[in-house]
Protein backbone atom coordinates (compact mmCIF):
# COMPACT_ATOMS: atom_id res chain seq x y z
CA UNK A 1 0.00 0.00 0.00
CA UNK A 2 3.21 2.08 -1.05
CA UNK A 3 2.41 5.61 -1.95
CA UNK A 4 -1.23 5.78 -1.44
CA UNK A 5 -4.32 4.97 0.68
CA UNK A 6 -6.06 1.77 0.70
CA UNK A 7 -9.08 3.30 -1.12
CA UNK A 8 -6.56 4.19 -3.94
CA UNK A 9 -5.55 1.18 -4.03
CA UNK A 10 -9.04 -0.86 -4.54
CA UNK A 11 -9.78 1.81 -7.09
CA UNK A 12 -6.95 0.71 -8.72
CA UNK A 13 -7.69 -2.63 -8.65
CA UNK A 14 -11.12 -2.61 -10.52
CA UNK A 15 -10.95 -3.12 -13.88
CA UNK A 16 -13.33 -4.00 -16.40
CA UNK A 17 -13.64 -7.72 -15.42
CA UNK A 18 -14.89 -7.21 -12.11
CA UNK A 19 -18.43 -7.03 -13.09
CA UNK A 20 -18.99 -3.80 -11.52
CA UNK A 21 -18.29 -0.29 -12.69
CA UNK A 22 -16.41 2.16 -10.23
CA UNK A 23 -18.14 5.67 -10.86
CA UNK A 24 -16.22 8.31 -8.63
CA UNK A 25 -15.81 9.08 -5.35
CA UNK A 26 -17.85 10.78 -2.99
CA UNK A 27 -16.80 13.95 -0.75
CA UNK A 28 -16.52 11.26 2.48
CA UNK A 29 -13.89 9.42 0.18
CA UNK A 30 -16.39 6.36 -0.39
CA UNK A 31 -16.03 5.09 -3.74
CA UNK A 32 -19.34 5.07 -5.70
CA UNK A 33 -20.14 2.07 -7.56
CA UNK A 34 -22.87 0.71 -10.32
CA UNK A 35 -24.21 -3.02 -8.80
CA UNK A 36 -26.31 -5.16 -11.13
CA UNK A 37 -29.13 -3.27 -11.09
CA UNK A 38 -27.65 -0.29 -11.86
CA UNK A 39 -27.80 1.16 -8.50
CA UNK A 40 -25.27 3.55 -7.40
CA UNK A 41 -23.86 2.42 -3.95
CA UNK A 42 -21.55 4.36 -1.61
CA UNK A 43 -18.62 1.86 -0.84
CA UNK A 44 -15.95 2.48 2.29
CA UNK A 45 -12.71 0.92 2.47
CA UNK A 46 -10.35 0.46 5.41
CA UNK A 47 -7.13 -0.78 6.11
CA UNK A 48 -6.89 -3.01 8.91
CA UNK A 49 -4.55 -5.43 9.93
CA UNK A 50 -4.51 -8.53 11.26
CA UNK A 51 -8.04 -7.48 12.96
CA UNK A 52 -10.84 -4.92 11.94
CA UNK A 53 -12.06 -3.63 14.93
CA UNK A 54 -15.11 -1.53 15.94
CA UNK A 55 -12.82 1.42 16.06
CA UNK A 56 -11.67 0.88 12.65
CA UNK A 57 -14.90 0.84 11.39
CA UNK A 58 -17.11 3.95 13.12
CA UNK A 59 -15.33 6.54 11.31
CA UNK A 60 -16.43 5.76 7.97
CA UNK A 61 -19.63 4.98 9.75
CA UNK A 62 -19.90 8.36 11.09
CA UNK A 63 -20.69 10.62 8.30
CA UNK A 64 -24.65 11.17 7.43
CA UNK A 65 -23.98 9.09 4.04
CA UNK A 66 -23.70 5.60 5.29
CA UNK A 67 -21.70 3.24 2.76
CA UNK A 68 -23.28 0.32 1.86
CA UNK A 69 -20.25 -2.17 1.88
CA UNK A 70 -17.64 -2.05 3.57
CA UNK A 71 -14.18 -3.26 2.69
CA UNK A 72 -11.12 -4.00 4.53
CA UNK A 73 -7.66 -4.18 2.48
CA UNK A 74 -5.70 -6.63 3.14
CA UNK A 75 -8.16 -9.46 2.54
CA UNK A 76 -6.42 -11.82 5.11
CA UNK A 77 -7.71 -9.91 7.91
CA UNK A 78 -10.30 -10.68 10.13
CA UNK A 79 -13.10 -9.05 10.85
CA UNK A 80 -14.05 -8.61 15.37
CA UNK A 81 -17.61 -9.78 15.74
CA UNK A 82 -18.44 -6.33 17.19
CA UNK A 83 -17.23 -4.63 14.49
CA UNK A 84 -19.14 -7.02 12.28
CA UNK A 85 -22.51 -6.00 14.25
CA UNK A 86 -21.57 -1.80 13.75
CA UNK A 87 -21.60 -2.67 9.78
CA UNK A 88 -24.32 -4.82 9.79
CA UNK A 89 -26.82 -2.50 12.07
CA UNK A 90 -26.14 0.65 9.03
CA UNK A 91 -27.22 -1.76 7.37
CA UNK A 92 -24.04 -2.60 5.24
CA UNK A 93 -22.76 -5.76 3.85
CA UNK A 94 -18.63 -6.23 4.94
CA UNK A 95 -15.50 -8.10 3.43
CA UNK A 96 -12.97 -8.38 0.78
CA UNK A 97 -12.55 -6.40 -2.55
CA UNK A 98 -13.89 -10.25 -3.48
CA UNK A 99 -16.71 -10.66 -1.22
CA UNK A 100 -17.81 -6.40 -2.90
CA UNK A 101 -17.69 -8.00 -6.35
CA UNK A 102 -20.12 -11.12 -4.99
CA UNK A 103 -22.41 -8.31 -3.37
CA UNK A 104 -22.67 -6.28 -6.25
CA UNK A 105 -23.60 -8.83 -8.62
CA UNK A 106 -25.91 -10.04 -6.10
CA UNK A 107 -27.52 -6.48 -6.17
CA UNK A 108 -28.14 -5.70 -2.64
CA UNK A 109 -24.94 -4.47 -1.20
CA UNK A 110 -26.28 -3.24 2.06
CA UNK A 111 -27.69 -6.63 2.46
CA UNK A 112 -25.19 -8.99 1.60
CA UNK A 113 -24.50 -11.79 4.44
CA UNK A 114 -21.75 -14.77 3.34
CA UNK A 115 -24.62 -17.22 2.82
CA UNK A 116 -22.39 -20.08 4.07
CA UNK A 117 -21.33 -18.28 7.40
CA UNK A 118 -25.06 -17.69 7.93
CA UNK A 119 -26.09 -21.08 6.74
CA UNK A 120 -23.74 -22.40 9.87
CA UNK A 121 -24.26 -19.72 12.45
CA UNK A 122 -28.36 -20.63 11.87
CA UNK A 123 -27.44 -24.08 12.36
CA UNK A 124 -25.12 -24.15 15.34
CA UNK A 125 -27.40 -21.50 16.72
CA UNK A 126 -30.43 -23.71 16.80
CA UNK A 127 -29.23 -26.83 18.37
CA UNK A 128 -31.40 -27.74 21.12
CA UNK A 129 -28.41 -27.74 23.07
CA UNK A 130 -26.91 -24.30 22.41
CA UNK A 131 -28.20 -21.87 24.90
CA UNK A 132 -26.72 -18.58 22.89
CA UNK A 133 -24.53 -18.47 19.92
CA UNK A 134 -22.26 -15.68 19.68
CA UNK A 135 -19.48 -14.47 17.00
CA UNK A 136 -15.61 -13.81 17.87
CA UNK A 137 -14.91 -13.32 14.43
CA UNK A 138 -16.11 -13.44 10.81
CA UNK A 139 -15.25 -17.38 11.16
CA UNK A 140 -15.38 -18.08 14.66
CA UNK A 141 -18.49 -18.91 16.74
CA UNK A 142 -19.25 -19.61 20.44
CA UNK A 143 -21.52 -21.94 21.16
CA UNK A 144 -22.75 -21.54 25.01
CA UNK A 145 -24.50 -24.63 25.88
CA UNK A 146 -27.12 -25.78 28.37
CA UNK A 147 -25.14 -28.79 29.39
CA UNK A 148 -21.50 -28.88 28.90
CA UNK A 149 -19.09 -25.80 28.78
CA UNK A 150 -18.81 -22.97 25.60
CA UNK A 151 -17.22 -24.51 22.86
CA UNK A 152 -15.21 -22.30 20.43
CA UNK A 153 -16.40 -23.15 17.04
CA UNK A 154 -13.92 -21.83 13.72
CA UNK A 155 -15.27 -22.63 10.27
CA UNK A 156 -12.61 -23.77 7.64
CA UNK A 157 -13.18 -22.85 3.91
CA UNK A 158 -11.27 -25.40 2.42
CA UNK A 159 -12.52 -28.52 0.05
CA UNK A 160 -10.82 -30.66 1.51
CA UNK A 161 -9.19 -29.46 5.32
CA UNK A 162 -5.20 -29.63 5.60
CA UNK A 163 -3.34 -29.35 8.48
CA UNK A 164 -2.10 -26.18 7.23
CA UNK A 165 -5.68 -24.79 7.03
CA UNK A 166 -6.10 -25.82 11.18
CA UNK A 167 -2.94 -23.99 11.57
CA UNK A 168 -3.51 -20.81 9.50
CA UNK A 169 -7.21 -20.57 11.43
CA UNK A 170 -5.46 -20.92 15.03
CA UNK A 171 -2.38 -18.62 13.96
CA UNK A 172 -5.09 -16.17 12.93
CA UNK A 173 -8.00 -16.55 15.25
CA UNK A 174 -6.51 -17.90 18.64
CA UNK A 175 -7.45 -21.06 20.26
CA UNK A 176 -10.16 -22.84 19.59
CA UNK A 177 -12.07 -26.02 20.30
CA UNK A 178 -13.32 -27.24 16.69
CA UNK A 179 -12.23 -26.36 13.20
CA UNK A 180 -15.38 -27.46 11.23
CA UNK A 181 -14.56 -28.23 7.59
CA UNK A 182 -17.51 -26.02 5.94
CA UNK A 183 -18.09 -27.95 2.90
CA UNK A 184 -19.86 -31.23 2.99
CA UNK A 185 -17.80 -32.33 -0.11
CA UNK A 186 -13.69 -33.67 0.29
CA UNK A 187 -12.46 -34.31 3.47
CA UNK A 188 -10.41 -33.48 6.69
CA UNK A 189 -6.67 -35.16 6.42
CA UNK A 190 -5.30 -37.11 8.79
CA UNK A 191 -2.53 -34.71 9.28
CA UNK A 192 -5.20 -32.27 9.76
CA UNK A 193 -6.41 -34.12 12.47
CA UNK A 194 -3.70 -34.76 14.15
CA UNK A 195 -3.08 -31.18 13.33
CA UNK A 196 -6.25 -30.13 15.60
CA UNK A 197 -5.48 -32.27 18.49
CA UNK A 198 -2.38 -31.43 18.95
CA UNK A 199 -3.78 -27.50 20.00
CA UNK A 200 -6.40 -29.67 22.41
CA UNK A 201 -8.78 -29.13 19.47
CA UNK A 202 -10.99 -31.65 17.41
CA UNK A 203 -11.40 -31.03 13.61
CA UNK A 204 -14.45 -32.19 11.98
CA UNK A 205 -17.09 -32.04 9.43
CA UNK A 206 -20.80 -30.55 10.17
CA UNK A 207 -22.80 -34.00 11.16
CA UNK A 208 -20.11 -34.49 13.51
CA UNK A 209 -20.35 -30.60 14.98
CA UNK A 210 -23.91 -31.56 15.61
CA UNK A 211 -23.21 -34.57 17.58
CA UNK A 212 -20.17 -32.59 19.52
CA UNK A 213 -22.79 -29.92 20.47
CA UNK A 214 -24.80 -32.65 21.94
CA UNK A 215 -22.39 -34.02 24.30
CA UNK B 1 -9.27 -14.25 -21.17
CA UNK B 2 -8.24 -13.70 -17.49
CA UNK B 3 -6.99 -17.34 -16.85
CA UNK B 4 -3.57 -16.78 -18.89
CA UNK B 5 -2.86 -13.34 -17.32
CA UNK B 6 -3.59 -14.73 -13.72
CA UNK B 7 -1.04 -17.75 -14.71
CA UNK B 8 1.74 -15.53 -16.12
CA UNK B 9 1.28 -13.74 -12.95
CA UNK B 10 1.20 -16.72 -10.58
CA UNK B 11 4.55 -18.43 -12.22
CA UNK B 12 6.09 -15.01 -11.76
CA UNK B 13 5.30 -15.12 -7.94
CA UNK B 14 6.42 -18.66 -7.45
CA UNK B 15 9.71 -18.16 -9.01
CA UNK B 16 9.97 -14.69 -7.09
CA UNK B 17 9.52 -16.59 -3.54
CA UNK B 18 12.89 -18.26 -4.48
CA UNK B 19 14.05 -21.38 -2.54
CA UNK B 20 10.40 -20.89 -0.46
CA UNK B 21 8.89 -22.26 -3.19
CA UNK B 22 11.51 -25.07 -4.29
CA UNK B 23 9.74 -28.42 -5.26
CA UNK B 24 5.91 -27.19 -4.84
CA UNK B 25 3.51 -27.64 -7.10
CA UNK B 26 0.88 -25.29 -7.46
CA UNK B 27 -2.75 -25.62 -9.22
CA UNK B 28 -5.11 -23.46 -10.27
CA UNK B 29 -8.87 -24.52 -9.93
CA UNK B 30 -12.68 -22.84 -9.80
CA UNK B 31 -13.86 -19.90 -11.46
CA UNK B 32 -10.48 -18.53 -12.35
CA UNK B 33 -9.13 -22.09 -14.12
CA UNK B 34 -12.37 -21.91 -16.12
CA UNK B 35 -12.07 -18.07 -17.20
CA UNK B 36 -15.09 -17.19 -15.92
CA UNK B 37 -14.37 -13.23 -16.04
CA UNK B 38 -16.05 -11.85 -13.22
CA UNK B 39 -14.33 -14.24 -10.87
CA UNK B 40 -14.32 -13.24 -7.28
CA UNK B 41 -11.08 -14.63 -6.46
CA UNK B 42 -8.48 -16.89 -7.43
CA UNK B 43 -8.54 -20.24 -6.06
CA UNK B 44 -4.78 -22.15 -5.86
CA UNK B 45 -3.60 -24.93 -4.63
CA UNK B 46 0.08 -25.92 -4.02
CA UNK B 47 1.58 -29.19 -2.43
CA UNK B 48 4.42 -29.12 -0.20
CA UNK B 49 7.13 -30.94 0.92
CA UNK B 50 6.51 -30.51 3.90
CA UNK B 51 4.70 -29.11 7.05
CA UNK B 52 7.11 -26.16 7.24
CA UNK B 53 7.11 -25.36 3.53
CA UNK B 54 3.52 -24.98 3.97
CA UNK B 55 3.13 -22.46 6.80
CA UNK B 56 5.89 -20.40 5.15
CA UNK B 57 4.47 -20.27 2.00
CA UNK B 58 1.39 -19.08 3.67
CA UNK B 59 3.54 -16.51 5.45
CA UNK B 60 5.05 -15.13 2.12
CA UNK B 61 2.27 -15.12 0.02
CA UNK B 62 0.62 -11.99 -0.75
CA UNK B 63 -3.28 -12.90 -0.54
CA UNK B 64 -3.87 -9.35 -2.83
CA UNK B 65 -0.86 -9.24 -4.84
CA UNK B 66 -3.48 -9.72 -7.92
CA UNK B 67 -6.35 -7.40 -7.01
CA UNK B 68 -8.55 -10.12 -6.43
CA UNK B 69 -8.08 -12.22 -3.48
CA UNK B 70 -6.09 -15.36 -3.42
CA UNK B 71 -7.90 -18.27 -1.74
CA UNK B 72 -5.08 -20.73 -1.02
CA UNK B 73 -5.52 -24.15 -0.06
CA UNK B 74 -1.91 -25.62 0.76
CA UNK B 75 -1.15 -29.02 1.38
CA UNK B 76 1.63 -31.73 1.68
CA UNK B 77 2.08 -34.40 -1.09
CA UNK B 78 0.76 -37.05 1.44
CA UNK B 79 -2.20 -35.28 2.30
CA UNK B 80 -2.87 -34.78 -1.32
CA UNK B 81 -2.69 -39.01 -1.97
CA UNK B 82 -4.93 -39.46 0.81
CA UNK B 83 -7.55 -37.00 -0.30
CA UNK B 84 -7.30 -36.90 -4.28
CA UNK B 85 -7.34 -32.88 -3.90
CA UNK B 86 -6.00 -32.24 -7.69
CA UNK B 87 -8.83 -34.33 -9.26
CA UNK B 88 -11.82 -33.91 -6.77
CA UNK B 89 -11.12 -29.79 -7.63
CA UNK B 90 -10.48 -29.83 -11.04
CA UNK B 91 -7.12 -28.19 -10.35
CA UNK B 92 -4.67 -27.59 -13.64
CA UNK B 93 -0.90 -27.84 -12.70
CA UNK B 94 0.84 -24.45 -13.16
CA UNK B 95 3.45 -24.21 -11.60
CA UNK B 96 6.14 -26.08 -12.49
CA UNK B 97 5.10 -25.30 -16.25
CA UNK B 98 4.50 -28.39 -17.87
CA UNK B 99 4.74 -26.77 -21.74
Amino acid sequence: MVGGSVTDWVEKHIDSNAGFKLLGRTAEDFLLIEDRKGRTCPVAVVGAKPVVMPADVAPVLAHATKPEFVVNIPSSSSWSGPAISMVHAVPAGFGSLGDLGRAARQGDLSDYRNKEFGYFERAIGQHSNVRQLSRLYDAVFVADRYSGRALTVALIDAYNMSAEDVRAARAKYGAFDVALKMSSYGGVTSAATQAAASMGAEAMMFRDLMRRLAQ
Amino acid sequence: MIRAQYVAGLRDLAADLGPAADGSVWYLFGSVDRDVFNAADIDVLILCGSAEQADLLRAEINADAFGRPLDLSLMTFAEESETGAIAHQGAHQIYPNLS
